[in-house]
């Protein structure tokens, strides 16, 4: 087996510095790339050849109903079921305090009864009212496109194909809103999920293929009521249309949390990114056809950039300016052909010349020429999630992890005006986390433990203010005197043995932008084009240009990648009636 | 009696919560959900001690335990008729500071409720390579409770030992025993107790139980006495915030 973390230690030093790869801004710059849990998802179920079928689809004109596929992996089976129901329009909302949905949906393991499927009737439209078997792996629910959803039935009904600038606008027909896993709301365990459905053993691979299975209904449901509607008339979506059409994603600040609660984890997901783009770096050199297939992705991804429909002004800017630096880089990449001897040399023009946006996805295009490195690392590692305190470490030593590792921390004066003005906690409703002001808001001494660079400047004072005549040498003894400070220390003990996994940044700082949090998390999902909201909350596009179920088995090109719009013409010449 | 069935991390998440609101940040509170955790998996009604636990101790009160003796290969603690769930973590992190220095530590704590909070501790030593052990003695039923551990594994033994000549006033304190070699517990306790040879030793839950325990809730599930559940709840929801008008501008919509 791959050892990964043998590898890393022997390429160290072509590793980026966490204190460049682990600012939030940049962090926010990430773009998903080959190994993103979507893509991985995907090349598992084509290359097992899973098969997923339709084995009920009770629905009626208007689409209202149940629908169940079938998936058979190599191992297992497990079915995705369907609840779509009327929802009248000014209950829906992207929020996760809503009660009501157009669709809820769950994916579980095993065959089942008609018994069973009642227990999930009465369960799974309830969400987080309800309560799950054991055997349920996900539960998750999506909202219809008002933008889109009318307007393609209305298409296929009269015989017409939908226009692809209309559909690029929005890129999907539904939206999801939550998707729950890991033992929520009675669900299968992660540990359940891991060692016996291990079709899913990849963190997040369970979620992201129910996304993958809510986009195929929202194809088959549309398909399905456009025929109902106009049977002498009506056509079938065409399937390059249906590849190009995702499912759309509205994420906010419950992500955020997840992201400083987890930083064995963070360090795992960002460690593979760099490990991934430190050895190509050092390790190929950029030949004829490396360097075409290079610059057509280039290329390819100042298209896709182009494409983007945002009415967020800034992001519109952000899309407007990478795309314009691709096609100079693209420009470059024809004049200086023949000089790029190393890919170092490409990452140095980039770094000098161009904004971190558009440096991010330079390294995520780069690790996409190489997949035969990439995928050599795709297996991911167990992360056992302990955070243990080492208590015979001198204070000394946890001095000099503070001062070295968590330098950026002490960096920031917690007296100044806006540097301590943020905090966190989480609301009655539904839990769903917020930010508040500490001179407006309510619910300070509520808040949430989400300040790390703070604690550890409190830890640090604390050390500080230790008179030689107090007898503290270890950090048993410390945090004996200060058990306040016991989980900050054990978190510096255990991530001081890593290269990344701190988010190095303020969280409590009045201008911190909690969307940069949002934006890494969703990179490495795989989720593409960002439509902020505002500064807390996003749409975005998952599965766009992925293959759709009948696609599986056929041979398959990984190479739904920065997805642009197919060409309208090719679309309506595959149009099947 | 009414069960809810809940998943393992449902009750990790929701200790949490309980353990962050009734103890607020000024404790590892973490640490304390995950011992309470690690009890009611292995069937040691965990989440019924912590809801006798904080009935009988005010929120955000001195949970402290005092240092009474630190001399070579000896720690004495007094925990002042608390729980040994709030400083269980503590002391384990002193008496494994104190082995890796001197090779050999015998902590005790007297004045101590709910000592079986300081087996989820034991695991710790292991890890660490050391072999541990703990016991105390409960005189009104007439029996010392021992468990041991030794490096790499991953649950203790956990015995009960009946014991005909224990009188009320043989309250023992709870001893901790780390070592670099293996510990004879049980030779340990009778010579400090005095009545050798006049014992019964029962095996109370092996590590092979306490580890089918978990496998089975990884599978199934836990089942929480429902109004246990909705009682750690009602504490778990005090760390959430009214929501108003305003606080929904936080969310950013």
């Amino acid at each position: 087996m791959h050892n990964l973390s043998q590898e890393i230690t022997e390429k160290r030093e072509h590793l980026r510095d966490p204190s460049t790869v682990m600012d939030l801004k940049r962090l926010g710059s990430f773009y998903p790339y080959k190994l993103s849990f979507m893509r991985k998802i995907i090349r598992k179920i084509s290359r097992e050849k899973w098969t997923i079928n339709l084995s009920v689809f009770n629905l009626d004109k208007d689409g209202f109903g149940e629908a169940i596929y079938e998936i058979k992996t190599p191992k297992n089976n497990y079915h995705f079921v369907v609840f779509a129901d009327f929802l009248d329009s000014n209950l829906r909302t992207d929020r996760v305090i809503a009660e009501a949905w157009d669709m809820t949906v769950t994916l579980r393991h095993g065959s089942f009864n008609q018994n069973e499927l009642k227990i999930l009737r009465q369960n799974v439209p309830l969400q987080e009212q309800g309560r799950m078997p054991s055997n349920c792996i996900v539960l998750s629910r999506a909202n219809k496109s008002s933008r889109n959803f009318k307007y393609v039935i209305d298409q296929l009904s009269s015989g017409e194909q939908p226009s692809i600038k209309r559909i690029n606008e929005v890129g999907y027909l539904y939206r999801t809103t939550a998707v729950y896993g890991s033992g929520k709301f009675g669900m299968a365990d992660w540990e359940k999920v891991r060692l016996h459905y291990n079709d899913f053993s990849e963190p997040f691979s369970a979620e992201m293929f129910s996304c993958f299975l809510i986009r195929q209904f929202s194809l088959d449901q549309t398909d399905h009521i456009a025929s109902m509607r106009a049977p002498e008339t009506a056509v079938k979506l065409n399937d390059d249309i249906k590849r190009y059409i995702g499912i759309g994603n509205a994420t906010g600040l419950g992500m955020a949390p997840f992201l400083i609660k987890h930083p064995l984890l963070i360090n795992s997901w960002i460690e593979k990114r760099e490990f991934a783009l430190a050895h190509i770096i050092s390790s190929t050199k950029p030949d004829n056809k490396k360097l075409n297939e290079f610059s057509l992705l280039v290329k390819r991804a100042s298209t896709h950039l182009q494409e983007i429909s945002t009415e967020n002004n800034a992001q519109k800017k952000i899309n407007k300016d990478a795309s314009n630096d691709l096609t100079s880089i693209a420009q470059w990449l024809t004049k200086e052909r023949s000089e790029i001897k190393d890919w170092r040399q490409l990452i140095k023009y980039v770094t000098n010349t161009y904004g971190i946006e558009t440096q991010e996805i330079i390294n995520t295009i780069l690790i996409e020429v190489y997949p035969k490195e990439a995928l050599a690392i795709e297996e991911n590692e167990i992360i056992d999630e302990k955070y243990e305190l080492t208590p015979e470490m001198s204070l000394a030593d946890l001095k000099n992890i503070i001062e070295s590792k968590y330098k950026w921390a002490l960096n920031y004066d917690f007296k100044s005006k806006d540097a301590d003005t943020v905090f966190w906690y989480r609301s009655e409703e539904k839990m769903e986390p917020r930010l508040g002001d500490r001179n407006i808001d309510n619910g300070e001494e509520k808040e949430i433990l989400i300040g790390i660079a703070r604690a550890v400047e409190q830890c640090y004072s604390t050390m500080n203010s230790l008179t030689p005549e107090i007898k503290i040498n270890t950090v048993a003894e410390f945090v004996f005197a200060f058990p306040a400070h016991r989980q900050i220390i054990r978190r510096m003990q255990t991530m001081s043995k890593t290269t990344y996994g701190e988010i190095q940044a303020n969280l409590l700082d009045k201008n911190m932008l909690p969307i940069h949090l949002l934006r890494c998390k969703l990179s490495f999902f795989g989720v593409g084009k960002f439509d902020p909201k505002s500064r807390l909350w996003v749409r975005n596009t998952m599965f766009q240009g992925a293959p759709i179920t009948r696609d599986i088995g056929k041979e398959y090109a990984d190479d739904w990648f920065f997805p642009v719009m197919p060409n309208e013409k090719l679309s309506k010449e595959n149009e099947i009636h | 009696m009414k069960f809810i069935r809940i998943s393992i991390n449902e009750l990790k998440a929701l200790l949490n919560r309980a353990c962050e609101s009734h103890y607020g940040h000024q404790y590892d509170y973490e640490d304390l959900a995950y011992i309470i955790h690690w009890l009611e998996l292995h069937n040691l009604e965990g989440v019924t001690d912590f809801l006798k636990i904080i009935n009988s101790a005010p929120q955000k009160s001195d949970l402290s335990t005092d240092l009474a003796e630190n001399q070579e290969q000896r720690l004495k603690f007094n925990n002042n008729g608390h729980s040994i769930l709030h400083v269980a973590s503590i002391i384990t992190d002193m008496t494994l500071a104190k082995c890796h220095q001197e090779q050999f530590c015998h902590t005790s704590i007297k004045d101590f409720m709910h000592p079986v909070t300081i087996l989820p501790n034991l695991i710790k030593f292991s890890q660490n390579g050391w072999h541990a052990s703990a016991w105390w003695a409960e005189p009104e039923r007439g029996l010392a409770q021992i468990a041991n551990i030794s490096p790499e594994q991953e649950y203790p033994e956990y015995k009960e030992i009946k014991i005909k000549e224990l009188s009320p006033n043989d309250k023992s304190d709870l001893n901790l025993i780390c070592s670099r070699n293996e510990i004879n517990s049980l030779e340990s306790y009778t010579t400090i107790h005095k009545n050798n040879n006049r014992h019964k030793t029962t095996l109370k839950i092996s590590a092979n139980d306490f580890k089918e325990s978990y496998t089975d809730k990884i599978i199934n599930g836990l089942n929480i006495d429902t109004k246990n559940y909705r009682k750690l709840s009602q504490i778990a929801d005090q760390i959430l915030v009214e929501a108003s008008e305003q606080s929904r501008l936080g969310a950013g919509e």
